[in-house]
């Protein structure tokens, strides 16, 4: 009844979004130099055999999440971000840091910042953003290859490559555990992300790639979590194409991760989208349907503004190893060949 | 006389579309403040107004400005200057804002309103209807 009730009133803030928003901006301005920004969505989730993302063949309504952004313009060269983010009743803050332009060109970041790896990560709570309700493996918790934020110190840096551009940015910190029940810790990390804009419109290529020390809580064993993604991104017009792999090493074993996928908009509001998506947790493993797990997603949007929309898609599964990496499904205990489907109300501001 | 009421309507109906059409057609001139020296072109413009690029070449930080999303002018500058559908700039921007790299172009309308920030401000860009272009701002392309 609790959750019917919290799912009810989230409804109800998305229709007087959709109602009373749907023309607005992007932003609430508090004042002359600070503005808050927003997102949330409100999903079902529902198998019909492996528990996963606490769905079951049931169905919930747990899959919800909110988020306020409050910046303000410190002076003409910096600004200061922090991000407030609450689902399943708690809130944590995302992320919050300081920038500052260098009169040389570079911007500099320092505080807890999203990682920058690969298309989707700093914005992979953002549902709105993306054709589908569910992020692609390579985003999810339980492949456990992308990390969230780090604590440190980036830089960004523009510049023009033969008729496109290049965008860099540097940084080292330490990553940020959110959750404390990882065998290991984080300490320092390094790592870079390159994009190249193509001279050929809407095209882009990046590459991404970061280490971060480990030490195991345990027995204080040092080890090495090394990332590395791959991405190709094309949007133009209304056609929007991605495709991005994705790999990570630590303590001797290999995860990876790859996925296509197209999505296409008609008369601005309907966007029917596929992707092809497949990960194994441990390369030494991929066989076994424990380790793997192929993923066909289809599925459709509907925007009622340009700030309102919905998703509903349907995973055809072959394999089961996000269930068993977050511990909802046993190894060798799962159904090899499983359904999900998600559908979800989503907005930003 | 049905004939001619029906003659008439066309011809008012063919005026009205003509209207439209010169007013929807409206052109665009993309204003900065007159001491700024940089050398802006259209490549520099999209950047700048994608947000993936944060400053002028001389290194200062750059003051975008926009028009309301219901203006003319702004459709017509989004179209024939950016080359961007009003949906395809809200993903950028939303990108841009949740991932911390940068804040939408502040609004500054209408055109009066444009013209008195851009030739206040050294660092600032926006664009205005090209009939309402006078000497207290520098026009960099049309």
């Amino acid at each position: 009844m609790k959750h019917f009730s919290t799912a009810a009133s989230m409804l109800g803030v998305l229709l007087l979004l959709a109602a009373g928003w749907g023309s607005c901006a992007y932003a609430v301005e508090l004042g002359e130099s600070a503005e808050l920004h927003g997102y949330g969505h409100l999903g079902f989730l529902k198998t019909d055999a492996n528990h996963y993302l606490k769905a079951g063949t049931e169905g919930t309504w747990q899959y919800r999440d909110l988020a306020l952004l409050f910046t303000g313009k410190l002076n003409d060269r910096s600004k200061a971000w922090v991000q407030f983010y609450g689902t399943e009743g708690k809130v944590r803050v995302d992320w919050a840091f300081v920038d500052y332009q260098l009169a040389i060109g570079p911007t500099l970041q320092v505080g807890q910042i999203k990682l920058p790896i690969g298309i989707y990560n700093e914005i992979r709570d953002v549902e709105f953003i993306r054709p589908s309700s569910m992020r692609p493996f390579l985003y999810q918790d339980a492949a456990e290859i992308t990390d969230e934020a780090y604590r440190g110190l980036g830089l960004l840096y523009d510049h023009d490559l033969g008729g496109g551009s290049m965008s860099w940015n540097a940084y080292a910190g330490r990553i940020v555990e959110f959750e404390e029940d990882h065998p290991h810790i984080h300490k320092a990390l390094v790592g870079v992300r390159a994009v190249y804009r193509t001279p050929v419109e809407g095209l882009s290529v990046m590459a991404s790639a970061s280490d971060s020390q480990l030490e195991m809580k345990e027995s204080g064993e040092p080890g090495h979590k090394r990332v590395a993604v791959l991405s190709l991104d094309h949007v133009r017009g209304d056609l929007d194409l991605k495709a991005e792999y994705g790999r990570k090493t630590a303590y001797g074993e290999t995860a990876e991760t790859w996925y296509g996928q197209a999505a296409y908009t008609f008369g601005e509001k309907w966007t029917p989208y596929l992707r092809y998506d497949y990960v194994t947790t441990d390369r030494a493993n991929r066989a076994d349907p424990s380790f793997y797990q192929r993923s066909t997603v289809l599925g459709i949007g509907y925007k009622f503004t340009a700030n309102v929309g919905l998703r509903l898609e349907t995973h055809i599964n072959h394999g089961y190893a996000m269930p068993v990496s977050s511990g909802e499904v046993e190894a060798d205990a799962g159904e090899t060949d499983w359904n999900m489907t998600a559908f979800s109300l989503n907005f930003f501001f | 006389m049905r004939k001619f009421m029906r003659l008439q309507g066309i011809a008012t109906l063919l005026v009205a579309t003509i209207l439209s059409a010169s007013a929807s057609a409206e052109e665009v001139a993309v204003i900065v403040n007159k001491s700024n020296a940089n050398l802006v072109d259209r490549a520099l413009v999209v950047k700048l107004y994608t947000g993936a690029a944060r400053s002028w070449p001389d290194g200062s930080p750059v003051f975008v400005l926009d028009q309301a999303e219901d203006s003319l002018a702004r459709a017509e500058f989004y179209a024939q200057v950016i080359g961007k559908s009003a949906a395809t700039m809200k993903a950028i921007w939303a990108q841009n804002i949740f991932s911390g790299r940068g804040l939408p172009p502040k609004l500054a309308n209408p055109d009066v309103e444009m013209k008195k920030l851009v030739s206040a401000n050294k660092n600032a860009i926006g664009y205005i209807s090209a009939s309402a272009v006078d000497d207290s701002v520098k026009v960099i392309g049309r």
